[in-house]
């Protein structure tokens, strides 16, 4: 249906190529015939305005469930285990009906054609030096401005197998469902309304503000920038999932450890 | 136009007195916009009226476009001028300052969009957009009573928002046209 979404605009052949009305030879920047002033890049079809409302319309409906579930996870109410596994597990139906629903653009996201290992080595790395550089600021701004210390392990102390239930919840879920979510699925509907790089901005700006937690936007705009150019350079998801994973599974990690220690 | 100047066929062309292109003196018509170089005197008028007619378009898009960015003004005070009386207001001293620097953020985010419109307008505004959504929903999931609090106010801004997101859409599209 859409395949051709990451070619920029439909141009006209390039080298030796001829005007359709009137046979002349033409250049490759060339946007209107030399002699005889037909416009030669001819202005977005139907189709493709069509489209573009289409992707729009899929885009909010997207965002406001996506805001919906997120904002009601940070709501005292919804703080139980079981509210939190159904949350995730809604989270993650929709992103895989929103990836099915564009199959066509997502399918390539979805297989990893140029594995190198050297560069997934390197980039875990890096993730892994961001999280722990993050996570010492972020124990400061908490403790300087709100004096207490934010904890998702807490949370799950209460119940059984805290430290299993954590690393599936905050490392390897999102890991998955929010890289299928914003950058299989949203990053794509993006390309196909604007440009690269505002597409990029934009779905690193809704993948921060999505978290609720307007100081963390500091560092998740980066990140999801980070993760964006990556997949849109890779043509691949997984680098992402990986450095994702990588991130969160640290954060995970320090705090089990430095609960652990002030017990 | 820079490419059409390293274009070694339009490097001794003459400029178009429409847009910024060099053509070729041979040619009809510039490659550029579609000027007729060597059209009579009423053809070149009539290209230049249907141009000017597009650019009274632009303008008109471009005034949609700072509305909106006003708007993002606004609302980045609004947070911040809330910000600082829910501080004074509130009694708790735990939430108290979390409240303060939740709007102060969210207050300098708007502003920095407002001012980042001038340049990328089309993702500012979808950014904007989103952020007022996103809040909207979060007020109206902790508290349901916040979605008929100032509604007039909210239905005008986000009227305003989706103006200047359409005109910049039409924008792209008339500079692209245009060749500017």
């Amino acid at each position: 249906m859409s395949d051709e979404i990451e070619a920029e605009i439909p141009v006209v052949e390039t080298a030796g190529a001829k005007c359709t009305n009137c046979d002349a030879p033409f250049g490759e920047n060339d946007r209107f015939c030399r002699a005889c002033g037909v416009q030669l890049v001819p202005p977005e079809d139907e189709n493709a305005a069509y489209k573009k409302w289409n992707a729009i319309r899929q885009l909010i409906l997207f965002f406001v469930i996506e805001g919906i579930i997120c904002a009601c996870s940070f709501t005292k109410a919804f703080h139980t285990l079981g509210w939190l596994i159904f949350m995730d597990v809604t989270l993650a139906v929709m992103a895989i009906t929103f990836v099915s629903l564009n199959w066509s653009i997502c399918r390539p996201l979805l297989k990893w054609h140029n594995f190198s290992a050297g560069r997934l080595v390197g980039y875990c790395l890096l993730a892994v030096l961001a999280s722990c550089a993050v996570g010492f600021a972020a124990d400061w701004i908490n403790e300087t401005l709100f004096s207490k210390r934010e904890s998702y392990t807490l949370f799950f102390a209460s119940y059984k197998h805290p430290i299993l239930l954590c690393i599936i919840f905050t490392a390897i879920a999102p890991a998955i469902f929010e890289e299928l979510a914003f950058r299989v699925f949203l990053l794509g509907k993006l390309l196909v309304v604007l440009e690269k790089n505002q597409a990029v901005f934009l779905s690193a700006f809704m993948f921060g503000i999505m978290h609720m937690s307007f100081i963390s936007l500091i560092w998740l705009i980066p990140f999801g920038l980070w993760v964006g150019f990556i997949r849109i350079r890779q043509n691949t998801m997984w680098y992402g999932s990986c450095i994702h994973f990588c991130f969160n599974f640290t954060v995970c990690i320090s705090e089990i450890w430095q609960t652990s220690y002030h017990h | 136009m820079e490419e059409s100047i390293t274009d070694p066929i339009a490097q001794e062309g003459v400029e178009c007195p429409a847009c910024a292109a060099r053509a070729t003196t041979g040619d009809a018509f510039c490659n550029g916009c579609g000027y007729p170089l060597n059209g009579t005197e009423k053809d070149q008028r009539m290209f230049l009226s249907v141009r000017d007619a597009k650019a009274i378009d632009l303008d008109a898009a471009h005034k949609k476009i700072r509305r909106a960015s006003t708007a993002l003004f606004v609302i980045g005070a609004l947070t911040a001028v809330s910000g600082f009386a829910l501080y004074a207001v509130s009694k708790n001293p735990e939430t108290k300052n979390s409240i303060l620097i939740t709007n102060l953020i969210l207050g300098a985010i708007y502003t920095g969009l407002g001012f980042w419109c001038k340049i990328k307008p089309l993702a500012a505004i979808i950014s904007g957009l989103s952020l007022y959504a996103l809040v909207f929903i979060l007020n109206a999931v902790v508290n349901p009573l916040t979605i008929v609090g100032g509604i007039i106010f909210k239905i005008i801004i986000i009227g305003m928002f989706i103006n200047g997101i359409k005109s910049a859409i039409e924008a792209e599209k008339i500079k692209k046209e245009l060749n500017v």
